[in-house]
This record gives structure tokens, C-alpha cells and sequence, in this order.
């Protein structure tokens, strides 16, 4: 274990890594302070630029941008009252108050801050928790398989924001996706159209740049557009103050703890863990009414449980293969780009990959608090940025990183398609963490299952006699008339 | 996973407060409509040129002036032929 260790550690510490870190948290803190842009959009458009450069140093800006930009995202939500990503919704109740109460730059320093106990604590549940949980999956044979992946799908009722049928239609419809291209038995092409292109399947890439790029974009363009709020003056001090400190370090260990177990959660990111853990916050708070005032306690909250999440999603997605949200959901498209499968098996065959990829969350989360203190003036300048210049960038970004994969234009097309159906998602409140789900655990469900039932010679009971696999379907049951149930009370 | 799915479901109801906009899908047309000529055109006219025009155009459409839009288009078309096609050796078409 200690040479493993090492050994992650050593690949870390080369230079050129290091330097693709540095990029990455750059990229990724522009990404997250810019209103529009994310850090979904950001790990997803360069994630295409990592297939030319070794898996470390692709990991490196990849993991860079993604604990870079959840940070970020509350530099807006601080200064403008405008979220920079999803993850940072809650970080504008206090955060902005604060701003207005002329203390933006104390609100910079307890995001930051905040940010990055959230990330440490949640880097250190991966590297304590993932060990253990990858031994026990190396315990699941196909049937088990099958039933953590349909459990997996069967969560996108319950984080579907209220909107359940919506979500389960959209998880079907990525499920209907995954099914295009050669069966994974016995190689029948299906839903190709006599196209040679599709016969290894919808690209997941490219289909991600889409959703969360383009559509990104094309929604922005049809929403109407009012002006980017102007900066205001001086920020004031940054760093808190001993007694400010004592008030904020429970509430910030404790969203980071809630962040951490909302992140392993499939398609629960961010934004879930941060709302949920302001309003924990505020229910032990003795000064419940500061709340949504300014509270220095809900900002810290906040800020810790949305990068919380981060590892909490890396833990699912390493040890399982199962993403907690979409950064880490393109992160296993990324892996598979470097011919690594995110499992069990990963953690059998790869343990100083694994090792590497903590050191280098660890990294990245310390190198964006450094630049999130060190140039909290020069990141709230880049706030101004035109919206106009963003969408362009992104959308060729977009459409040359989808070729770039494959030198395929059938690649940029289903970019494309996939970025007017994610135009549309949102216009019509579908959620999309459903729909990629769907796209990633149904060849995973789909060929264990089938594996599951060869080996019982077709005897479908055989799957109710493995307690694990039984556990993961009552889970599943539970998990998707749960939420049906709960909507129907509440009519 | 299990106990972070039970503390989803303690999720508060709250509406966010960030600005919420109106609608407005055609405004958006137009620059589907250039965006999709010129996937139809990849392979036509070279990468560059090709590229410069769309960029221009789009952001033009998007309400930038022609004068700038032709400086950015320029700019991010150079930032993507270099790093895409001397930087990553990408046949860009």
C-alpha cells in the first residue's frame, strides 16, 4: 500500500503534471466564476483536448477544472447575486447580503474557505471509504452488477427535483440511447440505419457536450437577457477573524458532511447538498433569523457541502462506476478514453492511479483556495466578461472538441442533437442527470443482466436468492414508488 | 450512498432567488440555423476561413458589432487552429 502511495504521489509531483494541474484550476475557476459558464460545460469541453496526453496529466486539468470551478461558481453568487454554477445556488442567500452589507470581501474568503474544508473533508472519505467499498465490489458477480446498476437508475426518481415522471422519462430515454450500436452479446447491430458510424454506439462525449454545452447556450440565448449587474466598490478584508472562525467551523464541518453523502448519491450533485445543508444549518443555528441576512454560518454551509459533494460523486463513480454527478459522469468517459474502467476492478489492477487521482483532487482543491485568496480582486473582475464571448467560445469549443475525438463529424452532429434536446430539457423543466444515468448504467445493467441470466441458464428467480443483488432490487423498488407515493400524498 | 439518499429526501422546498428570464426561442433561431450551414459545410472551404465567417456571424447575431465580431472570430479561430491543429496535430477540415 505505502509503495502505491508513493508511487501516486510521485506521479503527481512531475512537473508537467503539476502544470496541467495549475491549468486546470485556472480553467475551472474562470469557468466557475463566469455567470453561464460551468463546470459541467468546462470538464466537458476539454475533456476531447485529453486524448492526446497521458491519463495523469489529462486527470490533472480535468480534476482541476471540476474542484476549481464549484469554488468559483460562488464568486458570482457573492459579488452579483448570480450563481456561477448550480452547486453555488445557496451561496447567494448569504453571500449577497453580505455584499450589500459591505463585506464582499470577507464573503470571497468564508466561500473560499469554506470550499476548500468541504473538498479536504470530502477527499479524505474517498481515500478512507474507497478502499473498502471498491474490496466489497470486487465481491459482485454479474447479478449483483445488474442490480447496483438498476438501483442506480432507479434514483433518478428521487433526485429529480419534484419532477419524477419527467426525470423517469428522460432516464428511459437515455436508456433507449444506450441501446443503439452492436448488442453487447451477440454483436447484432441494432438501431444503426446501416450507418458504420453507429455501430459502436452513441458517443458519450459528445453527447455530454451537448446537453451541457451547447444547450447550455442555446437556452441562455432564448431566455431574455437583462444586464450583468455591475461590480461594486473595495472588497474589504478577506480572512475572518478568530470568533468569526469558532461561529462558521461547525456548521462548515457539518455541510461537509451532509455534501459528502448527497455526492455518492447518482445525480444528486452540488446544488442538492448545498441546499440541503443551508437549511440544516439554519434549523441549528441560535441566530435563525440572520439567516438569508448574511449569516456567515449559512455561507460557510454552503460553500463547504457543494464541493463536499465532489468527493463524495468521485467515491461513487471510482469505486462503482457510478457517477454522483454529471462532472464525474464525464470524468468516466474520460477514464474509458485512457482504457480505464472506473469499478472495483480499478482498484484491484490501478491502485497508484487511484492514489494519484486523491493527490490530485488534493492539489487542486489547495491551489484554488491559493488563487481564490490570492486573486479574489482579479476573479471578480472576470465576472464582467460579456455573455456574447462565452457562447461563441463554448460553441466552438463544442463543435471542434466533438470532432477532435474521433475525426468524425458524426460526432459533431450528435453534439448537436444532443445540445437542442438539452435546449429543450430546460426549457420544459425535464432534469438530465436522469437521462445520463441512463446513458451509462444501462450498457452496464443491460450486459450483467443478460451475463446473470446465462449463467442461471435463463432462470430469473436465481436473482432473488443472492442477498446482494436481492438487496439492491427492494432498493430499487423502494427507491422508485417512494417518490411516485410521496408526490401522490402530497396531491 | 443509502445515507446520503435519506438525507435527499429531507431536501427543503425553496424557490431560488436567483433572476428568473422569459422565454424567448426565436431569438435563438438564427443561430441554430447558422450553426447547423455550417456543420453541413465542415470539409468545404477550409477549416480557418470557414470558421472566421461563422464566428463573425454569430457573434453579430448574438448583438456584438461587425468590426468586433471580426477581431474576436479572428482570435479564437487562431486559439483553436493552434492548439487543436499544431498543438494536438487534429486534422481540423
Amino acid at each position: 500500500m505505502t509503495g502505491d502511495i508513493l508511487q501516486g504521489l510521485g506521479a503527481v509531483l512531475q512537473w508537467d503534471v503539476l502544470l496541467f494541474l495549475l491549468a486546470g484550476v485556472i480553467l475551472g475557476a474562470i469557468f466557475g466564476a463566469l455567470p453561464g459558464l460551468t463546470a459541467t460545460m468546462g470538464v466537458a469541453v476539454l475533456t476531447p483536448l485529453t486524448f492526446w496526453i497521458s491519463a495523469e496529466k489529462g486527470l490533472g486539468m480535468l480534476l482541476g477544472i471540476y474542484c476549481g470551478a464549484i469554488p468559483s461558481g460562488g464568486i458570482p453568487a457573492v459579488l452579483l447575486n448570480i450563481p456561477g454554477t448550480p452547486a453555488s445556488i445557496a451561496a447567494t442567500w448569504d453571500g449577497y447580503p453580505l455584499t450589500r452589507g459591505g463585506r464582499a470581501g470577507l464573503a470571497l474568503g468564508v466561500n473560499t474557505l469554506g470550499s476548500l474544508a468541504g473538498q479536504c473533508v470530502s477527499i479524505l472519505f474517498l481515500a478512507v471509504a474507497a478502499f473498502p467499498i471498491a474490496a466489497f465490489g470486487l465481491r459482485f458477480g454479474p447479478a449483483e452488477y445488474a442490480g447496483l446498476a438498476l438501483f442506480g437508475i432507479s434514483l433518478m426518481a428521487g433526485v429529480s427535483g419534484g419532477q419524477v415522471v419527467k426525470g423517469m422519462l428522460a432516464g428511459m430515454l437515455g436508456l433507449a440511447l444506450a441501446t443503439i450500436g452492436l448488442d453487447p452479446m451477440t454483436a447484432f447491430p441494432r438501431y444503426v440505419f446501416g450507418r458504420s458510424e453507429l455501430l459502436d454506439g452513441i458517443a458519450f462525449v459528445p453527447v455530454m457536450i451537448g446537453l451541457f454545452g451547447l444547450g447550455e447556450v442555446l437556452s441562455q440565448l432564448t431566455a431574455r437577457q437583462q444586464e450583468k449587474p455591475k461590480l461594486g466598490g473595495a472588497l474589504g478584508r478577506i480572512w475572518p477573524t478568530l470568533t468569526e472562525w469558532k461561529r462558521m467551523a461547525p456548521h462548515g464541518l457539518a455541510g461537509a458532511g451532509i455534501g459528502t453523502l448527497v455526492g455518492a448519491v447518482p445525480a444528486a450533485g452540488g446544488d442538492i447538498a448545498s441546499v440541503i445543508s443551508w437549511e440544516q444549518s439554519r434549523r441549528a443555528s441560535k441566530n435563525k433569523a440572520e439567516f438569508g441576512h448574511g449569516a456567515l454560518e449559512g455561507l460557510a454551509a454552503a460553500a463547504s457541502s457543494s464541493n463536499a459533494a465532489i468527493g463524495g460523486a468521485m467515491t461513487s463513480m471510482l469505486t462503482l462506476g457510478i457517477p454522483g454527478d454529471a462532472p464525474s459522469a464525464i470524468l468516466i468517459g474520460a477514464l474509458l478514453i485512457h482504457g480505464l474502467q472506473p469499478g472495483p476492478l480499478l482498484f484491484r489492477d490501478h491502485r497508484p492511479l487511484v492514489f494519484t487521482i486523491i493527490f490530485l483532487m488534493l492539489g487542486a482543491a489547495i491551489l484554488t483556495a491559493v488563487i481564490g485568496l490570492a486573486g479574489a480582486r482579479v476573479l471578480a473582475r472576470i465576472t464582467q466578461v460579456p455573455d456574447r464571448l462565452l457562447w461563441a467560445g463554448v460553441v466552438l469549443l463544442g463543435v471542434v472538441g466533438s470532432y477532435a475525438l474521433n475525426n468524425s463529424v458524426v460526432d459533431v452532429w450528435v453534439m448537436f442533437a444532443a445540445g437542442l434536446a438539452g435546449a429543450g430539457f430546460r426549457r420544459l423543466g425535464v432534469p438530465m442527470g436522469p437521462l445520463v444515468l441512463g446513458l451509462i448504467l444501462g450498457p452496464m445493467m443491460e450486459s450483467n443482466l443478460r451475463r446473470a441470466l446465462i449463467l442461471s441458464r435463463g432462470e430469473w428467480t436465481s436473482l432473488l436468492t443472492k442477498p446482494i443483488a436481492l438487496f439492491f432490487l427492494v432498493a430499487s423498488v423502494v427507491s422508485i414508488l417512494g417518490p411516485l407515493w410521496r408526490a401522490r400524498a402530497r396531491r | 450512498m443509502a445515507a446520503g439518499v435519506a438525507v435527499v429526501r429531507t431536501r427543503p422546498r425553496r424557490p431560488p432567488r436567483h433572476r428568473a428570464a422569459a422565454s424567448n426561442v426565436p431569438d435563438a433561431l438564427p443561430s441554430i440555423a447558422l450553426l447547423a450551414v455550417y456543420l453541413a459545410l465542415w470539409g468545404f472551404g477550409g477549416f480557418a476561413p470557414r470558421t472566421l465567417l461563422f464566428l463573425a456571424l454569430l457573434l453579430m447575431l448574438f448583438g456584438e458589432t461587425w468590426k468586433r465580431s471580426l477581431v474576436y472570430a479572428a482570435i479564437m479561430t487562431a486559439g483553436v487552429v493552434a492548439a487543436f491543429q499544431y498543438g494536438l496535430r487534429v486534422t481540423l477540415q
